[in-house]
């Protein structure tokens, strides 16, 4: 059935089902997110939250329902300049590939044949979206020798490297310290607020995303349950990520 | 250079040279997405080709070509129905290709000069009609690696974000292998079916050791290779060695002295 499109939205799952080897993981799911929001979606391991972002970037494509962005079906979707991703693999990247950091950051920039004469777009590209993620010193640097914190600053500057409107991102501060993993956060508030990015992540930081999202996605029983108010979030579910109830004696990072 | 005034020694460098820069320009991408037993499994479709063409009395470089190819969508067609087990791929297609090749050896009941020289390389085999196919191949390889350069670091690098990057990722695949095989039945004539692979990975793997850039493991990479085949080509004139295995064991001596240098540079850091 079709739905009135909204023009600020960036994307929105239509009675989404989806089974790995015919058992469901996602039931019936709807969602929408507009042009400028800041969703985190938490859940425990397992709860399909990794399997719903790749049904938004179209990486996995359910049997039943409908995916859209920006306003396109995502079957035939063609604009991939406009979003950035990502994935949870990026923290696992093989340590011993010879690249810098500026070629790494410069594959996130694709145009097809065009691209082949346009050497000079993208270095000013490369080096704006360097900029940008605060790593610009790093250039020429083996993507091996850096920090787990400073690599999930290349991977977010290859993913803003083609300037789009919306970004995804799949536990991007798996296994970085706090304070880098907060600086992280910090960086994306500021590209959601002042740069007007949509930006939708999958995180176990439950800290750090009520603190920064503007919406909470719960991930759980198959279904997604969007939360405006931290005050609004089942306590019982926030002790399933974290593995323990937040009492006196445990604050937010 | 009194060696250049035999022009079996001319050909049998230019068909080197170029060989040598295209199996260490492959290699490289081959040796980074974990593929080094696809050229081992290519090599030996190639030979399986090389007898089939022997056999049925045409050129035998078409029927290394074609083997190569037809076994490189082979395995992909494989992968897919074993994607958890890649190397099953692998494995059946190296041992189903040795076993056609062993078979058709025996149906023309003779395992002659020529086609041991296609099984170890040879200096003397390669014919003004093999530098000219080497030389147009290699030069139209070249040009496409040219081309896709950037589709192929993307992929190389990280596969999932190179598709959401807007890549054909699953069409440029299947043209890379293609290539692969493409260089693999070139390369049989001077190294060999059963070296072939080892110069797709060992100047990589030289590379790998001591690039600071994606670019600099290519010129790494080919220089390795230019020089085992250049001094490989050149001991196996004077000493009367097989040339494949002269220049294989030469770039094996780089790859091991780097790495020991490397280590030895490390520990006095």
């Amino acid at each position: 059935m079709a739905y009135p499109y909204n023009k600020r939205e960036v994307v929105r799952l239509v009675d989404v089902t989806f089974a790995y080897n015919g058992s469901p993981v996602l039931e019936r799911v709807n969602l929408a997110v507009e042009a400028g929001e800041f969703l985190a979606l938490i859940g425990p391991n397992g709860a399909a939250k990794s399997t719903l972002l790749k049904i938004m970037v179209g990486l996995l494509r359910p049997k039943v329902g409908e995916v859209r962005l920006f306003g396109q079906d995502i079957r035939r979707f063609r604009d991939w300049h406009r979003i950035g991703y990502i994935s949870q693999n990026a923290s696992h990247i093989n340590t011993s590939f010879p690249a810098t950091v500026a070629e790494v950051v410069a594959s996130g920039y694709y145009s097809g044949l065009k691209g082949l004469f346009e050497g000079s777009t993208r270095k000013r590209m490369v080096d704006e979206a360097l900029e940008l993620a605060g790593i610009k010193e790093l250039a020429g640097r083996l993507i091996g020798e850096l920090s787990g914190g400073q690599r999930q600053k290349v991977f977010l500057a290859r993913a803003l490297v083609k300037r789009p409107a919306a970004l995804f991102l799949d536990e991007p501060t798996t296994g970085i310290d706090v304070s880098s993993r907060e600086e992280f956060y910090r960086l994306l508030a500021h590209l959601n607020r002042e740069k007007g990015l949509t930006v939708i992540i999958v995180t176990h930081d439950i800290g750090a995303a009520f603190s920064r999202a503007q919406k909470i996605g719960c991930v759980r029983d198959r279904g997604v349950y969007i939360h405006e108010k931290l005050s609004e979030v089942d306590q019982d579910h926030i002790a399933e990520v974290l593995g323990y109830r937040i009492g006196e004696n445990h604050v937010y990072l | 250079m009194f060696i250049f005034s035999f022009d079996f020694m001319q050909r049998a460098f230019i068909a080197g040279l170029i060989t040598a820069v295209l199996a260490a320009t492959l290699g490289v991408f081959i040796v980074l997405r974990r593929l080094s037993l696809v050229g081992d499994s290519l090599s030996h479709a190639s030979l399986a080709g090389v007898a089939g063409g022997m056999l049925l009395g045409f050129y035998p470089f078409y029927g290394a070509l074609l083997a190569a190819a037809g076994a490189a969508l082979l395995i992909e067609f494989i992968r897919r129905a074993f994607p958890r087990y890649a190397e099953v791929a692998l494995a059946v297609v190296m041992s189903s290709a040795m076993a056609l090749a062993v078979v058709m050896i025996s149906l023309k009941k003779a395992f002659n000069a020529d086609l041991f020289s296609y099984l170890f390389g040879s200096l003397v085999a390669v014919s003004p009609a093999d530098v000219a196919v080497i030389t147009g191949a290699g030069i139209f390889i070249l040009i496409s690696i040219a081309f896709l350069y950037r589709e192929l670091f993307a992929i190389t690098f990280d596969e999932e974000a190179a598709r959401l990057a807007g890549i054909p990722v699953a069409a440029v695949n299947i043209y890379f292998t293609l290539l692969t095989a493409l260089t693999v039945a070139l390369a049989v004539r001077v190294v060999g079916t059963l070296l072939v692979s080892a110069l797709m990975v060992i100047p990589p793997a030289v590379s790998l050791q001591i690039a600071r850039s994606f670019k600099a493991a290519f010129g790494i990479a080919i220089g390795v290779a230019l020089l085992a085949v250049i001094t490989g080509l050149y001991a196996s004139f004077v000493f009367d060695l097989a040339p494949g295995g002269t220049i294989v064991l030469i770039a094996s001596t780089i790859l091991v002295a780097v790495m020991v240098a490397k280590g030895a540079i490390n520990r006095w850091k």
